[in-house]
């Protein structure tokens, strides 16, 4: 059973591959990402360095996310210089809140 | 030398200075406890251990014997702890079932304690946070949006980087021999169509209202080019959209089977085999003008600006050290009006359009000893093709001229070395540029070579891994 905290990661992580072959999902179940403390890392340093690739990022979290969330989450600021845990925490707490 | 001995080996541990940065505790269904851990990514893996919860202000503690994966009955989870760790966060899931894993009326804290070991080394970390439930969940999506916009306000752009802490030098073109500055200004501000409508959500993902300024003093490195306006931004992917629905099946299913998971690992595999990732669809309307001495003159345009632009993933090289990518930009469409021409040699207030396309290459290399050495290189092209005769201006008479119909290029591109030092809190570097072309509306003939230092603030974290 996956949480709410689970389905953000995977939803950020699988978005975040669709923006840059940088990051590769190795597995899902546990997920387990290369580079290994993806979540740790900003954008810039995993390939999502400026605004077109930003912009492919959100498209794709947008696609992935309940559609309960999807408005919400196409109005997170994603900035090259962030780090990914931030948007993980955001996203947690929009399905988390949607599904309660 | 055994004490200096000891402080290299603390300076070097990655636990250092380590602590838990937030704890929360979300009982809404599933019962999970987030605790987000304040330390730097590290290479080797981190063993969380020895846990101690308890709920506040009863003190009240959860016995080992409640921590499975979270959501799971006690007949589900059998005798299997469960806690994950998805660096930086880690996630204790505690049984549904089980009355000991339920916070007591009015408790409204849990308070964690966790053992960590790093190879040798091991800290017990203490921390303490909210209980989310139905009531308060509002509460929590308030924080982390909150935590959004401040973790954003702090992040310095590039070209903020540039105006506010580098200093260029130019060398001088041409005959001059003088030595002058360059600025390269940018300012942008971006809102959402979700905020607007589900309606605009259609047209547009995002808008920016902006302004670019890029003037220079030397002659031959003065491009000239001012404008400010809106634009609106439509993203659409190019990857396969069963792939996509794949993963969102998956991530909307609070019970996947392992074969929804292996599905979607194969359709995140086939997702990555495919080259440019999305077209970018930009529309916009903007004022652009002749700049001289940081003040609009000669004359201006109102230009209506669309271009479709596909954007490739970023690749890895040197084992995950680099990355590269390109962005294509077949076509695009500038047309717009002369609004002034106040000099008088030869004036021409009629339309204008524009064809453009155009390219852009960047790449980054960090180096493997995590000391932030590292090199960013970033090359575009954009051409123009005048269908129609424009105004421009002569650089030594100062007077407006008649730029005739034809091809307009321009191609810039820049090369920082970081060296991984720090001073007083800044961390030097050096940038080299190259610039050759003209631009709208002035056309000014430019080359211009320049090498300059860059400080870029510690605390910006921007280009660091």
């Amino acid at each position: 059973m996956l949480s709410t905290f689970d389905r953000a990661c995977i939803a950020v992580a699988s978005a975040c591959a669709v923006a840059s072959n940088f990051v590769k999902v190795v597995s899902l179940d546990p997920l387990t990402t290369l580079p290994a403390q993806l979540l740790a890392m900003t954008f810039t340093a995993v390939g999502i360095n400026d605004a077109a690739h930003t912009s492919t990022f959100s498209a794709a979290l947008v696609s992935l996310v309940p559609d309960a969330v999807k408005a919400d989450t196409q109005k997170v600021n994603v900035d090259p210089g962030l780090q990914i845990s931030v948007v993980v925490t955001v996203v947690d707490a929009l399905i988390a809140q949607a599904e309660a | 030398m055994r004490y200096l001995s000891l402080a290299l080996i603390a300076l070097a541990s990655p636990l250092l200075g380590q602590s838990i940065k937030s704890v929360r505790f979300d009982d809404l269904g599933r019962r999970n406890i987030i605790v987000e851990l304040d330390m730097a990514p590290n290479k080797e893996p981190l063993e969380p251990t020895d846990f101690t919860i308890t709920f506040l202000p009863s003190n009240t503690s959860v016995p080992t014997a409640s921590i499975a994966r979270g959501g799971l009955t006690s007949e589900e989870a059998g005798n299997s702890t469960m806690t994950v760790l998805n660096f930086p966060f880690l996630q204790i899931g505690l049984k549904l079932d089980d009355p000991a894993s339920k916070p007591p009326a009015g408790d409204t804290q849990v308070e964690v304690t966790v053992r960590l070991t790093f190879g040798e080394q091991k800290k017990v970390l203490n921390g303490s946070g909210p209980i989310y439930n139905k009531g308060n969940i509002k509460d929590l999506v308030s924080l982390a949006q909150k935590n959004l916009s401040t973790a954003i306000s702090g992040i310095k752009t590039k070209q903020e980087k540039d105006q506010f802490l580098g200093l260029n030098i130019v060398i001088p073109q041409n005959n001059s021999s003088a030595t002058s500055g360059s600025t390269d200004l940018v300012f942008n501000q971006t809102f959402y169509s979700a905020s607007i409508g589900d309606g605009a959500r259609r047209l547009f993902d995002s808008a920016t209202v902006g302004v670019d300024l890029q003037t220079g003093t030397a002659v031959g490195s003065d491009p000239r080019h001012f404008d400010a306006g809106v634009q609106a931004r439509k993203t659409f992917l190019l990857v396969g959209k069963s792939e996509m629905g794949t993963v969102s099946n998956l991530i909307n299913s609070p019970t996947p089977t392992a074969t929804q998971f292996a599905a979607a690992e194969a359709a995140l595999d086939k997702i990555q085999g495919r080259f440019f990732r999305s077209l970018i669809w930009d529309n916009g309307a903007h004022f652009e003008g002749d700049t001289q001495d940081f003040k609009i003159t000669n004359f201006s345009n109102a230009v209506y600006d669309t271009a479709a632009q596909f954007v490739a993933a970023s690749q890895p090289f040197a084992g995950r050290q680099g990355f590269w990518n390109v962005r294509v930009m077949p076509g695009g469409l500038e047309l717009g009006h002369n609004l002034t021409a106040q000099q008088t040699d030869n004036p021409e207030h009629g339309a204008l359009a524009r064809y453009k396309l155009g390219a852009d290459f960047q790449a980054y290399y960090s180096s493997k000893d995590n000391t932030d050495r590292r090199m960013e290189f970033e090359a575009f092209t954009i051409n123009r093709y005048l269908m129609l005769a424009e105004n421009g201006v002569d650089a030594t008479t100062k007077k407006v001229v008649v730029v005739n119909p034809g091809w307009k290029s321009w191609v810039e591109a820049d090369l920082k070395f970081f060296f991984g030092i720090k001073l007083f809190n800044l961390r030097p570097g050096v940038k080299i540029t190259y610039e050759r072309g003209s631009l709208p509306p002035v056309y000014a003939s430019t080359k211009d070579f320049s090498f300059g230092f860059v400080f870029e603030s510690s605390d910006d974290k921007s280009g660091s891994k």
